[in-house]
C-alpha cells in the first residue's frame, strides 16, 4: 500500500461514525418528509390550498428557505428539508476537513505521517480525495431516501446533489481554516463563524426582496437549484468551481508553512500570566473556553432575538384556513405560539451544549490531565460535580439570556407577548437541557470512551422522536418517552411544574449516580 | 486527601494545560497542592534553567517534564512519587535532578524512584526493587541484590581459551578469543581450583553493576518478561 493510499484510508476511517450518523439522517429526513406530505395532503386541490397558505410566510423561510412548487410532493420535501440539511451538509464538511486537517497535526501525530515517503502536497491530495469520499454518503444517504419516499429519481439526484455542494464547499473552507488556526476548536469555530454569515445573507434573502443575495453564499445556491419546480441542474457548477476556487489557496498555504504552524497562531510566550484563574479547577475550565462559551451564547441568544422579532409579522393576517394548516404542523397561530415551538429547538440546541461541556470534561480524562490533578489533593467527586455544575450553570445563563433577547425582539417590534412570560420561556427550556446533561454525565461516568456520543446521541434521538414522531401521528405513549414532549411550549401554553420537577429530579438522580461511578472508576486515556 | 497532601507526584507522560505558560501551570498545581516552598521553586526554576513564559504547547517533552519536577519538589512532600522523572532530560538537568534528589534525601524525604536508566538508579537510590512482568521479584539494597546475583571474574588466558568441565553455580561465556567470562552465584572455591591448573595470566574480578544484576534476572527467559 502506498503511504497516500494509507492516508487516504485512514481519514475516512477516521469519520467512520460521523459517515453513518449523517447517511442515515440525510436518508431518514426526505423519506419521512415525503410519506407524511403524502398522508396528510392526499389530493392535489388541499396541496393547493396549503402552498398558497404558505407561500408568502416569512417565518417559515427563516428555517426553510423559498418554497417554489409546494403543490408538489417532491417540491415540497425539497423546501421542507433543503433549507435544514444544507446547514447539516455544510457543518458536516467543515467538521471533516478540519478534522482531517487539523486534528492529527494538533496533536503531533501529523509529524509521523509527514516524515514518512510522502510529500507535502501528496498528503494534502490523499486527505482532500478522502473528503469527497467522506461527503458522498450524503448524497448516497438523501437520493436513496427520495427514491424510497416515491419521488422522481433525476430531480432527486439534482436535491441530492444540491445538498453535498454546501459541503463540499465548506471542506474546503474547513481547509483554508486550518491554515488559518493552530487548534481543531479554532479552526471550527471559524468555519461556524463563516457559516452562520452566510445563513444571515440567506435569510435575508429569503425574507427580504433581495432575492439576488443568494447568490452570495453557497447555502443560496441550494434554493437557486430548484429541484422539482424546473431544476436549473447548471447552478451545481457553482458548487464545483468555488470547492476548488476555495481549495487552491489551501493548498498554497499549507505547502508554505511550517507543520503544526498557522497564519494567526497566538503567541507561546505569555508575558502578563493571569494568575487570577489559578485557583480553582472550575475556573481554569471556565477561562479556557471562554471563546466557544461566547460563541455558543451568541448564537443561541442571537436566534431568540430574530425569532422574537420576526414572532409578529409570521402570524398577522393569517386567514382562518391556514391557522387551521399551521395547527396541523403543531404550530399555534399566535406570536406566542410561534415562539413556544421556537423554544423546543433552543432545548435542543442547549442541550447540545451541555454534550460539548460532557465533551470538554472527558477531554480533561482522556488527555491525562486529571491524572496529573488527581495525584494532588483534589477530590475526584467534588471536581465532577463542580464540572457539571459549571456545565448547568452555564446551560441557565444560556437559557435566561434567549428569553430575554426573544422578550427584547418581541418587544421591539411590539408583538402582543408578555416580556415576563417569555423569560419565564426561558427558565422554563432549562430542565429539559439538565435531564440531557444529568444523562450525559452518567454516561460519561459509566462508559468513559463511549459517554460523550452516546449522550450527543440521546439528545438528538430524542429531538427526532419528537419532531417525526408528531408528523407521523404516532401514539402519545411513544412520543411522551422523548423529553422533549413533556416540555410545555411556554409561552403558548401555561408553565406546568409537574414535569420540570421530574425532569429535575431525574437530571439530579443521574449525576449523583454519575459521581459515585466516576469516583470509583479507573481514569481512563484516551 | 490526607495522604495526598503528604505526596507528590511526577507521572512519566506529562500531561499538563496546553494553553497555560510554565509560570501559570506551577502556580496552578501550587494552589491545588496548598503548601509550597516559593524560595525554593524559584531555586528550582534557576538551577533547571527554565523558561517560564512559554506556553506548554510550545515546550519540549523535557520542558515539561522539568515542570512537574519543579512542582513536585517544590512542594517539599514527605514522599516524592517519580515515574522515569527524567525522560528527555539532556545530562546536564539529569545531573541537576540527582543534586535535588541527593537534598531530598538528606531533609528526610522519601523518593521513589521508577526508572529504566540503571546507572540513574545505581547513583542515587539506596533500596532497589526489580520488578518482572508486574511483580516484585527482589527487593533490597544494592549490597544485598550484588551478592543474590554472585560476583563476576574475567580470566584471560595465555593462548586460546581451554576446555573446563561444568561447575555447580557457575556460568561461563567467551568474550574474547583468550577470554572467558565466569558468573558465579555461591562459593568461589571450586572456579578457583579448576583454574589453578590452567595457564591463567589475568584474573579480575569486579562487583556486577545493576545492569548486569538486572539482566541476571531478566535475562534467563527475556521473552514473556518484555
Amino acid at each position: 500500500m502506498t503511504p497516500a493510499r494509507a492516508l487516504f484510508l485512514r481519514t475516512i476511517a477516521d469519520a467512520r461514525i460521523r459517515i453513518t450518523a449523517f447517511g442515515l439522517l440525510f436518508f431518514a429526513m426526505p423519506c419521512i418528509q415525503a410519506i407524511a406530505y403524502r398522508d396528510s395532503y392526499p389530493t392535489l386541490a388541499e396541496r393547493a390550498q396549503f402552498a398558497q397558505a404558505f407561500a408568502r410566510n416569512k417565518a417559515l423561510r427563516l428555517f426553510y428557505g423559498v418554497p417554489y412548487d409546494l403543490t408538489d410532493v417532491g417540491g415540497y420535501v425539497s423546501w421542507r428539508i433543503g433549507g435544514i440539511l444544507t446547514l447539516f451538509a455544510a457543518f458536516y464538511g467543515a467538521l471533516a476537513a478540519i478534522r482531517a486537517f487539523r486534528s492529527d497535526e494538533e496533536a503531533g501525530r501529523y509529524e509521523l505521517i509527514a516524515a514518512g515517503a510522502i510529500s507535502r502536497s501528496r498528503a494534502f491530495f490523499a486527505r482532500a480525495a478522502a473528503l469527497l469520499i467522506i461527503v458522498a454518503p450524503l448524497f448516497v444517504g438523501t437520493a436513496l431516501g427520495m427514491l424510497a419516499g416515491g419521488l422522481a429519481a433525476v430531480d432527486s439526484m439534482y436535491l441530492a446533489l444540491a445538498l453535498i455542494g454546501p459541503a463540499a464547499v465548506y471542506a474546503a473552507m474547513g481547509v483554508v481554516a486550518c491554515q488559518w488556526l493552530p487548534t481543531t476548536r479554532g479552526a471550527l469555530q471559524l468555519a461556524v463563524a463563516v457559516l452562520a454569515l452566510d445563513f444571515a445573507i440567506r435569510i435575508v434573502a429569503d425574507t427580504t426582496d433581495a432575492t439576488w443575495l443568494h447568490w452570495f453564499t453557497p447555502l443560496g445556491w441550494v434554493e437557486e437549484v430548484r429541484p422539482f419546480a424546473g431544476s436549473r441542474p447548471i447552478v451545481l457548477l457553482l458548487f464545483a468551481a468555488a470547492t476548488v476556487i476555495v481549495l487552491v489557496p489551501g493548498l498554497i498555504l499549507e505547502s508554505r508553512r511550517d507543520i503544526g504552524s498557522a497564519l494567526l497562531a497566538p503567541s507561546d510566550t505569555v508575558r502578563n500570566p493571569s494568575l487570577r484563574f489559578l485557583r480553582w479547577p472550575v475556573l481554569l475550565a471556565l477561562q479556557a473556553q471562554v471563546t466557544s462559551l461566547f460563541i455558543w451564547a451568541a448564537g443561541i441568544a442571537g436566534f431568540g432575538f430574530v425569532v422574537g422579532t420576526i414572532s409578529k409579522s409570521v402570524v398577522s393576517g393569517l386567514s382562518e384556513n391556514l391557522i387551521e394548516q399551521l395547527e396541523k404542523l403543531g404550530v399555534n397561530a399566535t406570536p406566542s405560539g410561534y415562539i413556544g415551538l421556537t423554544f423546543l429547538f433552543f432545548i435542543f440546541a442547549i442541550a447540545l451544549f451541555c454534550c460539548s461541556q460532557l465533551a470538554a470534561i472527558r477531554e480533561d480524562e482522556a488527555e491525562g490531565r486529571l491524572e496529573t490533578l488527581f495525584a494532588l489533593p483534589v477530590a475526584r467527586a467534588r471536581w465532577f460535580a463542580e464540572r457539571t455544575a459549571l456545565a448547568a450553570t452555564i446551560a441557565a445563563v444560556i437559557a435566561l439570556l434567549t428569553g430575554l433577547a426573544t422578550a427584547l425582539g418581541a418587544t421591539v417590534v411590539g408583538a402582543d407577548v408578555s416580556f415576563v412570560r417569555l423569560l419565564g420561556a426561558g427558565a422554563n427550556a432549562l430542565p429539559a437541557s439538565l435531564l440531557f446533561l444529568g444523562i450525559g454525565a452518567l454516561l460519561v461516568a459509566a462508559f468513559p470512551r463511549s459517554g460523550v456520543g452516546l449522550a450527543y446521541g440521546v439528545v438528538i434521538v430524542a429531538f427526532v422522536w419528537e419532531v417525526v414522531g408528531s408528523l407521523l401521528s404516532v401514539p402519545e405513549w411513544v412520543l411522551g418517552v422523548s423529553p422533549f414532549h413533556q416540555v410545555a411550549l411556554v409561552p403558548a401554553v401555561p408553565f406546568e411544574p409537574a414535569p420540570p420537577a421530574i425532569m429535575l429530579a431525574i437530571a439530579f438522580v443521574a449525576t449523583a449516580a454519575a459521581i459515585v461511578r466516576f469516583r470509583t472508576r479507573d481514569l481512563i486515556g484516551a | 486527601m490526607t495522604v495526598h497532601r503528604r505526596v507528590a507526584y511526577v507521572a512519566g507522560e506529562p500531561a499538563l494545560w496546553p494553553h497555560l505558560s510554565g509560570e501559570e501551570t506551577l502556580e496552578f498545581l501550587g494552589n491545588m497542592r496548598g503548601y509550597v516552598d516559593v524560595a525554593y521553586r524559584a531555586a528550582l526554576i534557576d538551577r533547571f534553567i527554565f523558561d517560564q513564559s512559554k506556553k506548554v504547547r510550545a515546550l519540549s517533552k523535557g520542558n515539561r517534564q522539568k515542570i512537574q519536577l519543579i512542582a513536585a519538589l517544590a512542594t517539599r512532600a514527605d514522599l516524592l512519587i517519580l515515574d522515569e522523572p527524567t525522560a528527555g532530560l539532556d545530562p546536564l538537568m539529569e545531573l541537576a535532578f540527582r543534586e535535588c534528589i541527593q537534598e531530598a534525601k538528606a531533609r528526610g524525604q522519601t523518593v521513589f524512584l521508577s526508572s529504566h536508566i540503571l546507572s540513574e538508579v545505581e547513583a542515587i537510590c539506596d533500596r532497589v526493587g526489580i520488578l518482572r512482568a508486574g511483580r516484585l521479584i527482589d527487593e533490597g539494597s544494592l549490597d544485598d541484590l550484588r551478592h543474590l546475583s554472585g560476583q563476576t571474574f574475567e580470566v584471560t588466558f595465555e593462548t586460546s581459551t581451554p576446555d573446563l568441565p561444568t561447575i555447580e553455580g557457575v556460568r561461563v561465556r567467551q568474550t574474547e578469543p583468550n577470554v572467558l567470562r565466569f558468573d558465579v552465584s555461591g562459593r568461589v572455591g571450586p572456579l578457583l581450583s579448576a583454574l589453578a591448573r590452567l595457564p591463567v595470566v589475568a584474573l579480575r574480578s569486579h562487583e556486577p553493576s545493576l545492569e548486569e544484576i538486572f539482566l541476571h534476572y531478566y535475562g534467563s527467559n527475556d521473552h514473556d518478561a518484555r
